[in-house]
């Protein structure tokens, strides 16, 4: 069974489309990059699959469950990462993290609070710290930590590596490799062509909310991506 | 789970130190006004037990007098204060505390404690129920608007919504947060040490507890729906300073507008006469002096009354003018003061019922109902205190009737009589026994308790980040 199924899915806003007869499946496992411009109806995918919208035309199963019919129950089995994680600014990593782990479903204790930061790569002496201070890059690993402590089978992840340095961007890329490796699906919507090279398997191309390339990340170089990412923006 | 959800909420509260030093500073006004009232309640009643044992002695001890002239030398009887007025003094700062009980008169109670008012009291920080009532939206409203209109603005509600396993779980671990906190700093205390110092006062029986128990349900209950409107409206705002704008007009409309409007609406529906007009109307129904046609109706009835043909053989016909007098000004004051009482009464059932318009209306009637200090309570002491002047005035009376006097001859007595005369002694009736502005008060309160939960369930369902 497919970790994620896009069938036909189309959505307009005040009768402007933004995203038109979206097809695409993640098996378990697979890393999928949407790549595409500000606009192009990345996020607006997400928002359909997390149940924030509902599409106009077309199903959405997200590991067989109808995500239009029932968003609730689809929720459950996905973990998402915003663009920019904003966390509780009064409460410290720890606390943010048991917080959305509650939210989620799970209780976890502090040794495997500590881990899931670790793992998400935040440094151990921000683990007691509270977020108020945090830079981006910081907010951002205790997001993926977050989404770590669901136990999610699949990963949406938002723009994950907008606004990070070089540093938080490989400790990302190490998650999304790890997340793979655990048959967990990520799908991220991004528009960072080098570093999606590093991790996705599959990467596809949206313009103007339609997918107008699709490809095996395997089959492609970098500089043959960036020509043919722009060359279908240009069509 | 949802409990230690509720506890990181309360963490983020307490951090935040804006919203959580202004529910700390409505705390500690909550447990000053309390002392004050508690203390000043506490040192009246002192005074008021040591002048009533002095009344007594000075009844007992009036020496040998005709009983008429007793029962107009009489006593004062004095109001103890409601054993929770120190939660919720409602209407007794305005009515008097003692009664002068003297035959032919249902005399006005004296002495209101308004007139010693505290600073305190004086510039309106008058008891912890007008603070909950009054200032407690304001500070619940603001911990909502903390907990959850900046968590959109700041975005950290997309993240929440994208971890929930269902929305209701944020929506209701923050109305509990709230309503946990608000509760548990506003009411809890000031109700658990009204119960130790009523103990320690030897006041606490089981109506007592059960009357505190129901205050503290009232009050928590009210920043219960206030917590769930609070959430709600901070959730349907589209933006934070939107949010604030609704919350306090809310706030306006809730604790400061609606009850005026309310005041305003049951003056003009149910107005009341002056005390001028009650008091003209006793003296014309009932008057110092009749006439010489009402003495020879009066004469004419008391020879029937006592099976005789002439007056001569009445063995006391003074002490029978006088009681017959006295049983027809008991029959006038039953009227007219029972009458205005009466609409006193529907007054406060009329305002209570308005509840459904503002829930700080329905906490204000039900607190003061709970604590026995609206007027219903008031009205059982004046009705008890009269019952005890009747029953005095009527003995002394009845044992001038019983002894052969004519003309300027006066039967006499002395202690003895005095002195089977019971001390006044005064309980306030149980909770229950006076429900009649409690039961609407406490059903507008359930309404909007149902509509709080309503609202915030109907936007949980449809919560989007």
């Amino acid at each position: 069974m497919p970790a994620l199924r896009l069938d036909s899915v189309s959505i307009a806003f005040n009768g402007d489309r933004a995203v038109a007869d979206l097809s695409l499946t993640l098996a378990p496992g697979e890393v999928y990059a949407l790549l595409g411009p500000n606009g192009a109806g990345k996020t607006t995918t997400l928002n359909m699959i997390l149940g924030f919208l509902k599409p106009d035309l077309g199903s959405i199963h997200v590991g067989g469950i109808d995500a239009v019919a029932e968003p609730l129950a689809a929720r459950a089995r996905i973990a998402y990462l915003p663009e920019s994680v904003m966390l509780h600014p009064g409460l410290t990593a720890t606390e943010n993290l048991s917080y959305f782990a509650l939210l989620a479903g799970r209780r976890i204790d502090a040794a495997t609070a500590r881990r899931l930061l670790a793992d998400a790569g935040l440094q151990d002496d921000a683990h007691d710290r509270r977020a108020h201070g945090f830079s981006k890059g910081m907010r951002q690993k205790v997001g993926v930590a977050i989404a770590l402590a669901k136990e999610a089978r699949l990963l949406l992840l938002d723009e994950p590596t907008s606004g990070l340095d070089a540093s938080a961007a490989n400790d990302l890329s190490q998650v999304i490799r790890s997340a793979s490796d655990r048959r967990i699906a990520v799908l991220m919507a991004t528009h960072d062509l080098f570093r999606v090279k590093d991790v996705a398997h599959r990467l596809g191309i949206l313009h103007a909310g339609r997918l107008v390339e699709e490809r095996d990340a395997a089959s492609i170089g970098p500089v043959e991506l960036e020509r043919l990412y722009l060359e279908r923006l240009a069509a | 789970m949802i409990g230690s959800l509720v506890r990181l909420e309360l963490t983020m509260l307490r951090r935040d130190r804006r919203a959580w030093w202004s529910l700390i500073a409505l705390a500690v006004l909550v447990l000053l006004s309390f002392a004050a009232i508690a203390g000043d309640n506490a040192r009246s009643d002192a005074d008021k037990r040591a002048v009533a044992a002095a009344e007594r002695e000075r009844w007992v001890g009036q020496g040998e007098k005709d009983p008429h002239s007793a029962a107009h030398y009489s006593i004062f009887a004095f109001k103890p204060s409601p054993a929770l007025a120190g939660l919720d003094p409602g209407s007794e700062p305005f009515v008097g505390q003692s009664v002068w009980l003297e035959a032919h008169h249902q005399n006005d109670m004296l002495y209101r404690p308004q007139q010693n008012a505290s600073l305190l009291q004086r510039i309106g920080f008058a008891s912890p129920a007008a603070l909950i009532t009054g200032f407690g939206p304001l500070i619940v409203f603001l911990l909502a608007f903390t907990l959850v209109a900046q968590d959109r603005e700041r975005g950290t509600m997309r993240l929440a919504l994208g971890a929930a396993v269902h929305p209701r779980l944020i929506v209701g671990s923050k109305a509990l947060a709230v309503w946990s906190a608000a509760a548990g700093l506003l009411v809890l205390p000031v109700a658990v040490i009204s119960l130790l110092s009523l103990g320690i006062g030897g006041r606490l029986g089981g109506d007592v507890l059960l009357r505190t128990l129901c205050w503290a349900l009232a009050m928590a209950g009210y920043l219960a729906l206030l917590a769930a409107v609070g959430i709600a409206v901070s959730l349907r705002a589209g933006n934070a300073r939107l949010a604030l704008a609704g919350l306090f007009g809310l706030w306006i409309l809730f604790a400061l507008a609606l009850p005026r409007v309310a005041s305003g609406v049951v003056d003009a529906v149910r107005p009341l006469p002056s005390s001028q007009a009650i008091r003209q109307q006793m003296a014309e129904q009932a008057p110092a002096f009749w006439s010489d046609e009402q003495n020879a109706r009066n004469r004419a009835a008391l020879l029937k009354r006592s099976g005789v043909r002439r007056i001569e053989d009445i063995p006391n016909l003074r002490m029978a003018e006088l009681d017959l007098m006295e049983r027809h000004s008991h029959a006038v004051f039953d009227r007219v003061l029972g009458g205005f009482y009466g609409k006193v009464a529907s007054q406060d059932e009329l305002f209570a019922a308005l509840g459904f318009l503002s829930p700080t209306i329905a906490a204000q009637a039900s607190s003061s109902s709970v604590s026995g200090s609206d007027f219903s309570h008031h009205r059982h002491f004046i009705d008890t205190a009269e019952r005890y002047r009747r029953n005095l005035v009527n003995a002394m009376n009845a044992d001038g009737m019983a002894h052969r006097a004519h003309g300027t001859e006066r039967h006499t007595n002395d202690a003895r009589l005095w002195s089977r005369i019971p001390e006044f002694a005064y309980s306030a009736p149980p909770l229950g026994a006076l429900s009649s502005t409690a039961l609407p008060a406490f059903a507008a309160l359930l309404f909007w308790l149902g509509i709080a939960g309503f609202l915030l369930v109907r936007i949980s369902r449809r919560l989007r980040p």
